[in-house]
């Protein structure tokens, strides 16, 4: 198999089968969120999977800081059947989202973890709301389970995280 | 703009209804900072926050930037973040520590107290000139402290801030008793929102107890179909526990409680109670937490402490304390349809850290721009602020707000304070307005 050129923190070539796998998981989550099919989304966390936003730069500690997301999996699904449901009052009608996502850098994290960066930009649109532009990074944690790539961490830091805003409601 | 004079003023409010051009008249509004921000009781700091002399905080009273710091003396000073030059900002940052404020404009320099120590090239400035009063940062006219709550007046005004708190301290004293050490600390990281409505939609949605009902409707009842329902809605978690306390049956939101006291304060309460939201929490460190108390406090005072069966306290005009989650929410007038939300909550020293953790759930939950609960209170908000906004600019129609529910309902306790008699009372609306129209209409 031939390497490819990415080289992690330890100078490990990552096969390059495998930079390719991520590219494209990479990508295929920020398609499901910007069609808005949060099931499947979320089917590509694993159970102990977590959504992280932190509201200060750097943040490394999500208990004792208060973050804008730390959700597990159950709470996220509460998060996303609550769009759908009649009542909503913050998302009636549902925003739309639209991802830019820029170069990804992967590395072999620790714990035997896969860990992917790359840089974002969202545009998000609701209406009474308007139009917003976030930008930052995601980072993914990834595990394989079964064979398949499985989210165990998706933190995404917008370079605003400690601006004051109004709600945000879909995950970016 | 000209300004709403007091006759006109007292004809937009009445004992159960207000003039929708209380919400939306930005004459109004600039009123409102001028006379209920500007010169009344605001929190501005927590004395943890100000630990040794040089520290301080910025913050926004009314329309000011003001700078509260701890001085040389190791007193608290609060003054305008403004040289007495040429007007600049002494400071930027949100707070720090410093031995002396230095203008960046022109290097006016002054002490942790505002007062001017030093001014470059002095002698070009005409004799004497920098010797005359009033070449400091200009001082608030009052400071004072309740048990470490730090609160500001920009002007003079009667009342002392203890007599002011004097109907609603005990649930800062209650806050204070929660921590087994009685003392609280404040880490800095607050969470803020903005709204785009009047300021005075929160305070009033913070004590309609059974607007969680219809507006939260889409949490609770996302909850309620769950296929795993036991598992899910016993699920440790400030957020989950708050989206199920919401969707409480508009019978058991009667029984809660509604009181209103001198000045615009309120609280509601009876939550905790019956089958309601548990005092307890199963974990160890809760078991922990509670012996910490007791050793103290004795037993009998610690269970005291914890069953205070208090949800929020409102310190009028713009402060709300839940005494149960340590959380702090102050909320800020921006514009007459423009609001910002500060909320933090208190490390209770001597607690274990996992105390902390579950105040940030509950703030994370609450008062985060993520949060699932306030988000479609805040588009309430921006909902009535739309519909309103043609009454504050003339005015299209005689457009009234109602506030009758549970009028007529209230009995006045022998304390001088009014029971709602119902937790679905609007009641606390009505005393804020009454508050409201006392120095709204104060020359």
């Amino acid at each position: 198999m031939p390497e490819s050129n990415v080289k992690s923190a330890d100078a490990t070539a990552i096969p390059a089968a495998l930079v390719r796998e991520i590219e494209d998981f990479v990508a295929d989550e920020a398609h499901l969120l910007d069609q808005g099919r949060f099931e499947p989304w979320l089917a590509l966390f694993a159970e102990d999977g977590m959504y992280w936003m932190p509201s200060r730069p750097g943040q490394t500690d999500p208990l004792g800081v208060p973050s804008i997301f730390y959700e597990d999996k159950e709470v996220l699904a509460i998060r996303l059947r609550r769009v759908a449901h009649p009542a909503n009052l913050a998302q009636a009608p549902l925003g739309r989202t639209s991802h830019l996502l820029g170069r990804i850098r992967i590395e072999n994290a620790e714990n035997g973890l896969l860990c992917a960066h790359a840089p974002m930009h969202v545009v998000e649109y609701r209406d009474g709301d308007g139009q917003r532009v976030f930008g930052g990074t995601c980072t993914y944690h990834l595990r394989r389970e079964n064979g398949q790539l499985k989210i165990v961490l998706k933190r995404v830091d917008i370079v605003n995280c400690d601006a004051p805003h109004s709600f945000i409601t879909i995950p970016f | 703009m000209e300004r709403p004079q007091a006759a006109e003023i007292r004809g937009l409010v009445e004992p159960n209804r207000v003039h929708a051009r209380v919400y939306a008249d930005p004459t109004i509004f600039e009123l409102e900072m001028e006379r209920l921000f500007e010169r009344n009781w605001l929190y501005a700091a927590h004395e943890s926050e100000l630990r040794e002399p040089g520290d301080y905080i910025r913050t926004q009273i009314g329309r000011r930037d003001i700078i509260v710091a701890r001085s040389e003396d190791g007193g608290l000073a609060a003054f305008h973040n403004r040289c007495a030059h040429r007007g600049a900002m002494v400071t930027a940052a949100a707070c720090g520590h410093v031995k002396n404020f230095v203008c960046p404009y022109h290097g006016w320099s002054y002490d942790s107290a505002g007062k001017l120590t030093g001014v470059p090239l002095r002698k070009s400035y005409p004799h004497g000139f920098v010797e005359e009063p009033g070449r400091d940062l200009e001082p608030v006219a009052r400071i004072a402290s309740y048990r470490g709550f730090v609160f500001v007046s920009l002007s003079p005004i009667a009342i002392e801030l203890e007599e002011y708190l004097a109907p609603v301290k005990d649930t800062l004293d209650n806050l204070i008793e929660r921590a087994p050490a009685a003392e609280l600390v404040k880490d800095g990281v607050e969470m803020r929102q903005v709204y785009r409505g009047n300021w005075k939609l929160h305070i009033e949605n913070t004590f309609d107890n059974i607007h969680t009902y219809f507006v939260h409707e889409s949490s609770w009842d996302t909850l309620r179909g769950w296929e795993d329902d036991t598992k899910i809605r016993n699920k440790p978690d400030q957020l989950v526990q708050m989206i199920k306390a919401n969707g409480w049956p508009l019978r058991d939101w009667e029984k809660s409680q509604i009181r209103a006291f001198d000045h615009g304060h309120a609280i509601n309460g009876a939550y905790f109670t019956g089958t309601k939201i548990a005092i307890d929490r199963p974990e160890p460190w809760f078991a922990a937490y509670r012996q910490a108390l007791q050793r103290r406090n004795g037993a009998e005072r610690a269970e005291g402490i914890l069953s205070l069966d208090r949800f929020n306290t409102l310190i009028y005009p713009n402060l709300v304390v839940n005494v149960r989650y340590q959380y702090i929410r102050v909320f800020q007038p921006i514009a007459v349809d423009s609001t910002l939300v500060r909320a933090f909550c208190f490390r209770l020293k001597g607690a274990p850290d996992e105390m902390y953790h579950v105040a940030v759930r509950f703030l994370t939950a609450l008062s985060s721009p993520a949060s699932m609960v306030s988000q479609d209170d805040h588009e309430i908000f921006n909902r009535i602020q739309r519909a309103l906004s043609g009454d504050g600019h003339g005015g299209h129609r005689d457009s009234w707000i109602d506030l009758s529910r549970g009028y007529g309902m209230e009995h006045r306790l022998n304390d001088g304070s009014v029971d709602g008699m119902s937790g679905v009372s609007e009641l606390a609306l009505r005393n804020q307005f009454a508050a409201w129209l006392e120095h709204m209409t104060a020359e």
